[in-house]
């Protein structure tokens, strides 16, 4: 995998800025853009886009601390080895956990409580190279949603409060219930 | 009673599954791992749970208080609690005085353990009881006092009701129902926390 270089951390950062600043329907001014920092809601996103450039220049205890830092403060765990495209947005971070090997595409869209990480569990078709969820762009995800195992998710899914997702779903799914259940495809049958 | 040898016994075992299961190979590493809330909050019970039978219960009420600001914990110094115990670092995790657990078990965070949740129903065992490798998603629950066999893996936000007999079964849902029984040598040999199977350390 090709390292993440200082500028592309900036952009990122930035394009993370502007999707909150669309988000709230206002402009992306510098004010706006300093107000950010000091959100808790988005100082998470700047210090896990820190936290994988550090990762990747072999810096690890640096974003070994970053990552505590985020912990503490934040309550907002998000591991160096997962790759978040660019455009996350947080609505309240307390109690996020993002672990390792899990792929996520742009404009993912986050609530507090929420758990993406590789299938804890142990079941008899378990590979023995640790596969993370793959999951598309557009991910909505109501507070208290999981999203566990070897799966991936199409485009434009959303996941409703409290739901465990442990299944892949297709582009455009609504998700609901522990074991979560596809609704819009029921209603169209 | 628990001596303060066993209580460094069960800290030292506590740190070596930790260790184990992240795969920390570096002194460094190792360190950070020592700040995490996560073990934190496992050294604040297990000296909470040593302080409380004697007559220093001040350090007792210390301890919870750094453990529920700093882990956002809330165990109980009187929970039973066996060696080889890995708690999340989102924390958060809440169990009340008869609790009793079995050695290595993986509580990932959100999880409630009490016999409080369900109100107006005639309890006749008093206790909630978990075998050894137990483990726990993220907003998991148990709100009865039931007795749950070695090896269960409970799906987050799932909440139990029911006991289970049965060595090795995977339970889901509100309420949570049996989903697979797997084997068990399988399961001590899977990695709770990070998923995966268990790597020797370099």
């Amino acid at each position: 995998m090709k390292s993440q270089s200082f500028k592309q951390t900036l952009n990122l950062i930035k394009m993370d800025m502007l999707a909150r600043s669309q988000n709230e329907e206002k402009p992306l001014t510098t004010i706006r853009v300093i107000r950010y920092l000091f959100k808790s809601a988005s100082t998470p996103i700047v210090l896990y886009r820190w936290q994988v450039f550090f990762y990747q220049h072999h810096l690890r205890f640096i974003a070994s601390l970053l990552k505590l830092i985020s912990n503490i403060g934040f309550t907002v765990i998000i591991d160096s080895e997962t790759e978040i495209g660019p455009g996350l947005l947080i609505y309240h971070s307390s109690y996020i956990f993002i672990g390792p090997h899990v792929t996520i595409g742009s404009n993912c869209h986050l609530a507090n409580q929420n758990t993406i990480m590789a299938s804890p569990y142990y079941h008899a078709d378990a590979r023995k190279e640790i596969q993370g969820p793959v999951i598309g762009d557009g991910l909505l995800m109501g507070c208290g949603a999981s999203i566990v195992g070897d799966i991936i998710l199409g485009d434009d899914v959303k996941i409703s409060v409290n739901s465990t997702v442990d299944a892949s779903f297709p582009d455009g799914a609504v998700l609901i219930g522990v074991p979560a259940i596809n609704i819009r495809q029921s209603n169209v049958e | 009673m628990t001596s303060l040898k066993i209580t460094l016994s069960n800290i030292k075992q506590d740190f070596q599954r930790r260790v184990l299961l992240e795969n920390c190979a570096g002194l460094l590493h190792r360190l950070v791992l020592l700040m995490k809330p996560g073990m934190v909050g496992v050294i604040c019970y297990r000296l909470s749970h040593y302080f409380v039978q004697g007559k220093l219960r001040f350090i007792c009420r210390v301890l919870l208080f750094i453990e529920h600001v700093y882990c956002r914990n809330e165990i109980s110094p009187y929970a039973q609690i066996g060696p080889g115990l890995v708690l999340g670092d989102i924390g958060a995790i809440g169990m009340t005085r008869e609790v009793v657990v079995g050695d290595n078990c993986t509580f990932q965070g959100f999880n409630t353990l009490t016999l409080n949740g369900i109100a107006g129903v005639d309890f006749t065992v008093d206790k909630i009881v978990l075998g050894n490798f137990c483990l726990l998603g993220t907003r998991a629950k148990i709100m009865r006092p039931i007795a749950i066999a070695d090896g269960a893996q409970i799906i987050n936000n799932s909440l139990v009701i029911f006991s289970v007999v049965k060595v090795g079964t995977t339970l889901s849902g509100v309420p949570a129902k049996r989903c697979r029984t797997d084997d068990y040598n399988a399961i001590k040999n899977w990695n709770p926390l990070m998923g995966g199977f268990l790597k020797q350390i370099e």
